[in-house]
């Protein structure tokens, strides 16, 4: 019995015998054209400074600045892509950055300055900036900054610092028990998500609501990981990946929900690295870039892995046609090179694998009909066995690329696809 | 000039700081802030808050 792999929308799947989706989707688009999926184009590095892994924030005017998360420098970025060192914050390594009402607020860990918008962009070196503007009583790594309404909003510790519309600074506008540090905001229509973590080694965070007026929260929900890292930046959702093991939660207005989980993770993931990039959501964990997004509205939400960057991700940021990325000492973004792409199809296990039932079938090879093609590899995974490269043959005529030799009889058969080169690709049939 | 605002209001659930602690934290950041040389034009304390102007 043949089975053909072509529901790419459905992105990943959620175990290695799930037959909905694939296993592994790497570099690949499946949205930009429905029914297909293709090569994303590279990463590439746009400049090997800043040398230091940033956090950043865009203004106005398309200026970009890269806040260096393990000194006090800070580069300036043109929109025309030139990059120049404007200021060495002597407060040390940045916690956080972002644009509120005309000036670019910046938090080290004990301090927040500020310079305003057209000074940052006008000044080749920050002269008028105040790295030591306002104070903050708790110098804890975490000062993740979000604006919503009329205040930008700063975690500090266990406490919520606010700077509203007149740029009046406020400390410790909201409080939370000692025992909780800030380490992500957000915002829900105009109330604030507040996500936190205990410690390293406690095994349950809170995420609280705030509606940024009382003096109290006004909502709470336990979440059995440690610690809220990321809000996702998604339309109409409330996103946010917690804890070291890739899952992902959504907000239902009252409660924190598990959505999906993002296979082999087992790391944190940095609060500056989510972003919105031509309406996909994504986020980066370690090296990879991925999206969370569905084409139409019927769709599953996907998880597609569409970028890979050369070193672990700090931060990253998009503008109206590019996706910037910083990790690994350099700034990459969408390069004119196709990414290799490889893409792997579930396996069924041994015990209920839906094409046999526990008896060995025969199979033919695998086929990939497409619609253009670079160089396809194709290695075959046989009865749980490791990965074998098969020798391909290109049909022009027939527009397939097939493996060449008869695998025989088998239990469990999963492909591994690279795409390298502008590839289309309908399907991959196993048969 | 700047200003800050320290509110006094305490919230009312269980492990946030109370009125006292408030005004006590409060003060402890004014002590903060004029220790790191900032010079305080005016220190105005309310039923509800306290409003500190700074020099800066």
């Amino acid at each position: 019995m043949s089975k053909k792999y072509s529901q790419f929308t459905v992105g990943e799947n959620r175990s290695l015998s799930d037959q909905s989706g694939f296993f592994s989707l790497t570099n690949c688009d499946v949205h930009g054209d429905l029914g297909v999926l293709q090569n994303n184009l590279a990463l590439a590095t746009e400049s090997t400074t800043p040398n230091e892994d940033c956090v950043s924030e865009i203004l106005s005017n398309g200026d970009t600045f890269y806040f260096s998360t393990t000194s006090g420098k800070t580069w300036k970025r043109t929109a025309a892509g030139v990059y120049s060192l404007v200021s060495t914050n002597t407060n040390g390594a940045h916690k956080g950055c972002k644009l509120w009402q005309g000036y670019l607020y910046y938090a080290t860990q004990s301090k927040l300055g500020r310079i305003t918008e057209a000074l940052a962009s006008s000044e080749a070196s920050w002269s008028s900036k105040s790295d030591s503007w306002k104070t903050f009583a708790t110098a804890g790594v975490h000062k993740p900054m979000y604006t919503i309404g009329s205040g930008l909003y700063i975690g500090d510790g266990n406490n919520v610092y606010v700077v509203d519309s007149t740029h009046t600074f406020i400390p410790d506008a909201l409080d939370l028990p000692s025992q909780f540090t800030i380490s992500a905001l957000d915002g829900l229509s105009d109330d604030l998500m507040i996500g936190t973590i205990i410690g390293a080694n406690v095994p349950y965070c809170k995420m609280f609501i705030w509606n940024r007026i009382s003096p109290s929260w006004t909502g709470e929900d336990k979440v059995p990981e440690i610690g809220i890292n990321c809000f996702l930046k998604i339309d109409n959702m409330y996103v946010f990946q917690a804890g070291t093991s890739g899952r992902l939660y959504y907000w239902t207005g009252s409660q924190a929900v598990k959505l999906k989980k993002i296979k082999g993770v087992t790391s944190t993931v940095n609060p500056y690295n989510s972003t919105e990039f031509q309406g996909r959501s994504l986020l980066a964990i370690g090296t990879k870039i991925y999206s969370l997004y569905r084409e139409d509205g019927d769709f599953p939400w996907a998880l597609v892995c569409e970028y890979t960057h050369s070193g672990t991700i700090k931060s990253i940021i998009s503008s109206v046609s590019d996706l910037f990325v910083s990790g690994g000492g350099v700034i990459a973004h969408i390069g004119a090179s196709y990414a290799t792409s490889v893409i792997e199809t579930p396996e069924a296990d041994l015990a209920s694998h839906i094409d046999s039932n526990g008896n060995e079938m025969a199979f033919t090879g695998v086929v990939i009909p497409y619609r253009s093609a670079g160089t396809v590899g194709i290695e075959v995974k046989i009865d749980n066995g490791a990965y074998m490269s098969q020798t391909v043959v290109n049909d022009p005529d027939r527009k397939e690329i097939r493996t060449e030799s008869n695998f025989g009889f088998a239990n469990t058969v999963q492909a591994r696809v690279t795409l390298t080169g502008l590839s289309v690709i309908k399907s991959i049939n196993i048969v | 000039m700047s200003t800050i605002v320290y509110k006094l209001k305490p919230g009312d659930k269980k492990g946030q700081m109370d009125k006292d602690e408030r005004i006590e934290k409060a003060k402890k950041y004014i002590e903060l802030i004029k220790l790191e040389g900032k010079v305080i034009v005016s220190e105005e304390w309310m039923s509800d808050k306290v409003v500190i102007i700074t020099e800066d």
